[in-house]
Parts: structure tokens; sequence; C-alpha cells
């Protein structure tokens, strides 16, 4: 699997404190949802850009993830400027495009982009594991913390497994199609996944008793603020300020 | 069924992320710490087959599963869908973190309710009842969670109301596929690993299962409401002015229904008169007759209001001026009719006059402050209903983190 993709790279926000990069990204995504006006729109879509630039990146991919998230915002151009109730622009037929609609779209466009260019910048650039880890300092519940790291260090066995799987049925000459041949080769394909990985977990579980798991989530390493995120949070609290001060002077629209 | 980030105005998302930590601190209350690596390694499973494509006619869609995940899980679907859409956000940017609240919510309280219904039935001995419920469950989980998602939409403003209509309907084969799925993804467990579903039956309740029951009813409500809420979206005011019938649209936000095509129907439902609004929202049309006329306003998909309106005496040139309103005038007439004949007449002519001026002048004076109240009682609708679902959220939320706390205070 090409998962984290973006987790290795050696900008600074790639070494920089998932703490902080959690936090960050948590009020940049609050700070954007709520913006009303397009000026602080289009300010939160430019920093997020330059976040990503910083982060150094691979456009092209980049812009792959992107063009699969904008295929919902690309439904929503073609429905939206004509079931908004407003002032007329053209008309296309029996059809009347309102300028509201037209602004609706535009601003999810830009608000939907920003965050998630922020969140490709700020959260794609540490691995799971180290977010989860970052979640456990935060006090977020030990269970929940847990399970993520568990699930993600299995998430790839169980993958691997199922694809194993399909592969076999795949030589067994499946083709697949709307018939309940199909539908029930799935179910069984499914089935099974989810027995061996109950199996699994009870080996895993075994296994970990065999080495005195007790349910506590011992936290070895702490991680240690550097300058250098004292700084990033710094810059990024002052922009979004910024952005906060421009949408407080132009008025939404 | 992911809604993105930048969609959802501050309550609904505020609401979604409020009753998701509510579900949570459940879902992980109720989790014993050895079923850990148990339920990790479901997740990672559902993970995975949530990735996988099954062909539906011409198209395809991935599976979301959630029904299953209620019945394997129950509470515990909360969690697990959490973390499914948390790596989803942060791997794939679909979804979203301002929108995990609201997404996990819209998938596991379906899980949840549909897990609570089916599991009695997985437990009886009749193998039919069993397989029908679960496919109920699957199905219904789909059908449940597109509801809430296409609710989340309409909630956060009218201009979704097509998008989420949109969605419903794309779901319809998805909750067939996942029902027929289900059944067969049961069935296959029952006959391979039956301790699969004993696991669960071991932490079976009773009373999630009253619970599942009282949401299922609590939930049409809510959406009956929501629906409620927006058929008044659109208002069609109309008046009878003794020559015309005048009627303006307007659309709740206060903005006129301009260019929109307005049918007139009599009273035998016969179709007399179609035109358009113009661009102050206002229509105009003579009536062929007296009777009454209904009105109806066809603005952009889903907008729609009508209006009754009364048009009585129309060969003596007497006014009516508002639906309902003018009887007393027409009662007038025949009175007068008793009295000499040359006197009669001009004092008709006059009392007539002034009579209709008189009622001209008051309504000019007093449409505008009828639309206004109308406007303001029905905004005032309309933010009642939103603040009470935030406010449940908000709710959920306050007890959700009281209970983490609560939590934390035991282990201490």
């Amino acid at each position: 699997m090409t998962c984290e993709r973006f987790a290795s790279g050696k900008s600074i926000l790639h070494s920089a404190d998932p703490r902080v990069k959690i936090l960050l990204a948590i009020g940049y995504a609050v700070v954007t949802v709520g913006l009303g006006s397009l000026e602080g729109q289009v300010l939160a879509l430019s920093g997020s850009l330059l976040l990503v630039i910083a982060a150094r990146l691979s456009l092209k991919e980049v812009f792959h993830r992107l063009f699969v998230v904008n295929l919902f915002i690309l439904m929503l151009w073609f429905i939206l400027p004509w079931t908004t109730p407003g002032t007329g622009v053209t008309r296309l037929g029996p059809i009347v495009i309102t300028a509201e609609g037209l602004d609706l779209a535009l601003s999810i466009s830009l608000k939907c982009n920003a965050i998630i260019l922020a969140n490709l910048a700020l959260l794609s650039t540490s691995t799971i594991f180290s977010l989860a880890h970052a979640l456990a300092h935060f006090r977020v519940p030990t269970k929940m913390v847990q399970l993520i790291f568990f699930s993600w260090r299995y998430f790839h066995v169980i993958d691997s497994e199922f694809h194993r799987m399909k592969q076999a049925i795949k030589v067994r000459g499946f083709e697949p199609g709307s018939n309940l041949h199909t539908y029930r080769t799935y179910a069984y394909l499914i089935g099974t996944l989810f027995i061996k990985s109950l199996e699994r977990g009870e080996r895993v579980y075994k296994a970990m008793l065999c080495r005195g798991f007790d349910g506590t989530f011992w936290l070895l390493s702490h991680f240690r603020l550097h300058r250098m995120d004292i700084c990033l949070a710094g810059f990024i609290s002052a922009y979004l300020f910024l952005i906060i001060g421009v949408e407080w002077i132009n008025p939404c629209r | 069924m992911h809604i993105s980030e930048g969609v959802l105005t501050a309550p609904v998302l505020l609401a979604g992320g409020g009753g998701t930590i509510l579900g949570l601190a459940i879902g992980l209350r109720r989790m014993d710490v050895r079923e850990i690596p148990k339920v990790a390694l479901l997740t990672a499973a559902f993970f995975v087959a949530s990735l996988i494509h099954v062909p539906i006619g011409v198209s395809s869609a991935h599976l979301i599963l959630n029904g299953i995940l209620g019945i394997l899980l129950g509470w515990t679907a909360f969690p697990v869908i959490f973390i499914g859409l948390f790596f989803q956000a942060v791997l794939f940017q679909f979804g979203g973190l301002t929108t995990l609240g609201v997404n996990t919510l819209n998938m596991a309280v379906p899980a949840v309710i549909m897990g609570a219904l089916a599991r009695p039935a997985l437990r009886s001995n009749s193998g039919l009842f069993a397989m029908v419920m679960t496919a109920i469950a699957g199905a219904g989980a789909i059908i449940m969670s597109a509801v809430m998602v296409a609710g989340s939409l309409a909630l956060s403003g009218e201009s979704f109301v097509a998008v989420s209509k949109l969605i419903f309907v794309a779901h319809i084969p998805i909750a067939i596929a996942e029902g027929v799925l289900s059944v067969l993804i049961i069935s296959f467990l029952l006959k391979t690993k039956p301790e699969v579903i004993e696991v669960i039956k071991g932490n079976m309740h009773s009373r999630a299962a009253k619970l599942g029951l009282v949401s299922i009813i609590i939930i049409p409500i809510l959406i009956g409401i929501c629906s409620q809420a927006h058929a008044h979206r659109v208002n069609l005011f109309a008046w009878y002015d003794g020559k015309m019938i005048l009627a303006e649209g307007y659309f709740s936000g206060g903005n006129k229904a301009m260019d929109s095509a307005i049918l007139v129907f009599d009273s035998g439902g016969k179709e007399v008169f179609h035109g358009m609004t113009d661009k102050k929202g206002e229509f105009s049309f003579k009536p062929p007759g007296n009777g009454e006329y209904r009105l109806v306003l066809e603005a952009g998909m889903g907008h729609r209001a009508e209006a009754l309106v009364s048009v009585q005496g129309m060969e003596s040139g007497t006014a009516a001026p508002e639906a309902g309103q003018a009887g007393p005038q027409t009662a007038e007439s025949p009175e007068l009719k008793g009295d000499g004949q040359a006197a009669e007449d001009a004092y008709k002519e006059t009392v007539a006059l002034t009579s209709s001026e008189f009622e001209q002048i008051l309504d000019s004076k007093l449409n505008p402050i009828k639309e206004q109240l109308l406007r303001l009682a029905e905004q005032g609708d309309r933010v009642g209903f939103r603040d009470v679902v935030a406010g449940l959220g908000y709710i959920a939320g306050l007890m959700g983190l009281a209970m983490y706390l609560t939590q934390k205070k035991q282990k201490k």
C-alpha cells in the first residue's frame, strides 16, 4: 500500500513536533471552516499552499490527491448554482443560475482545498504512529490510542492477507459482475478476512500476555519542543490571526 | 458517504462532534482492555473490506458494511468507524478533520441501532428470522446513513437540499447490495466459525436493543420536523385587489423568487393560467370569473409554495381584498338593493367605491407588514430547529466529556 506517502522527507514540517502540528492543523481547519469573506478564504488557501511548498511535497502527488477530492466539489458546482435561491445571473434554457449559488460553490471549493492542503502539509508529514503517540500525550483515552496503534500496525498485515486471497480467486478465473456468484464470493472473502483477523487478534493478545501486558500503555519516548517548533507555531498562529482580522474587516457575503 | 470539509455549517459540525464524543465514550467504556487486539484487528479488516469495489448494475461502489459492524461489535462500532475515518482523513484526505465528528455519527448511529435490532434475532433459534433481520440491518444501516448525511447537508442550508436528495437516491442500490452481502457474510460466519457470533452474544445487552428502538422512533420524527421546516422555504403571498390577482414569491432568506414559474388552478383543479414572476418576484393576472383560485409557485428543484385566493364580486366591480375576508362586502350589496331605485344606485356606487378604495389603501399599507410578520415567524421557526439540533449535540458532547472525566477518576 502506498499510504503514508508524504510522511518521509526532510523539511521543517517533517521534523516538527507532531503535537504542535496536530494543534496547528485543528486551528487551521476551525478558522477556515468559519470564513465567510472571499478575501479570508483566498488568504487561507494561499497560506496552505505556502505550507505545502514549505513541506517540499511532490506537487504531482499533491495535485493527484486534490483531483480525487475535488470530484465531489465538482458535483456541487453542477448542482448548487441552479438550486440556490437568489439573484439570477444568466439563464440556460429553463435553468436560472444564481449569483448566490456560484458564490456558495466558490467558497466551498476554496475552503475545502485550503483545509486539505493544510492537513497534507501538517498531518500527512507525520506517520500514523507518531500522530497516535502525540494523541497519547494529549490525554486521549488510552484505549483509543491503543486501538489506533494496533489497527494501523495490523492494517498492512490484513491488507496483504486480503490481496493474497484476491489473487487466489483470480487464479481460479473469478470475474466480478452483478450477480449472486460475485456477491457470494465477496461475502466469503470478507467473512474469511474477519475470521482470520479475529484469530490473529487472539494470538496477538496471548503473545502480549506472555510479555506482561496489563492494559497500560507505556510511553517510552517523550517529545521535546524545539525552537523550530515554537517558531512554526508562532508563525502559523500569527497568520491565522491575520486571516481572522481580514475576515472581521470584510463583511460576510 | 463522506462529507468534505468546508461544506457544513458550524452548528451541524459541533452537533456531530458532540454526538460522536458521547458515542466514543460509551463505546470505549463498554470495551474491555482484553478485547483491544481483537477489536483493532477487526478495525483493520473493516478498513480493508471497505476498499473493495463491488459491481452494482452498470456501476460499482465501495462497501461501507456498517450494518455488519453494528451486529458484530455493537457500541464498539463507534471507535472502529472513528478510526477508519481518521485514517482516511489523514492518509487519503477523504472526509476531513472538522467533519470527522459528523461523518462518524452518520455511520455509527445506524450501525449501533441496526446491530441492536438484529442481535436478538441472531440469538433466537429461527434461522429465517435471523437472516431477515440481518438483511434489514445491512440495508437499513445504509439507508439510515444516507438519510443522516442528507439531513446534515440539508440542515446546513437550503441550497444543499437537491444535493442531499441526489445522495439519498444514489445510496438505494448500495443499500440493497449491502443487505444481500450482510446475509451472505453472517451465514458464512455462522457456518464456518459460530464462535464469532458467540463472542458477540457475550456482550449483548437488552438495554441496547431498547435504546435502538427508542432512537428508531425519534429519528423519523426529527426527519419529519426537518422536512416540514423545508416545506416552508418558499413563500407565496397572494391577494385580490378588485381587478387582478396579485402574487409575490420570496424565499425565507428574504430573496425574491424571480423568474419562477407560477401556475393558477381554479376550484375544479383545472389550470387556468401559467406565467413567470418578474424581477421583483411579483406576478399578476386577471381572473376569468368568481371562485377560489389555487396559485402554485415552482422556484427551482424542491422549492414550491401554494396560496389560495378567493375572487368574489367580479361583475359588480367590488373588491374582495383577501381570501376569507370577502364575506361582509358581498353581504352588503343585496341589503342595499332593498332601497329606492335612483338613490340606491348612486348610494351603492359611492359606498362600493369608497369601501373598495379603503380596502385597497389598507391592503397597500398592511401587506408589507403581513409579509414581514410571515418572514419573521418563519425565520424564527428555522433558527429554532437548528438550535435544537445544535443544542442536542452540545448536550451529548458534554455528557461524553463527563463520562471521560469520571473514567479518569475511577482509575485514580
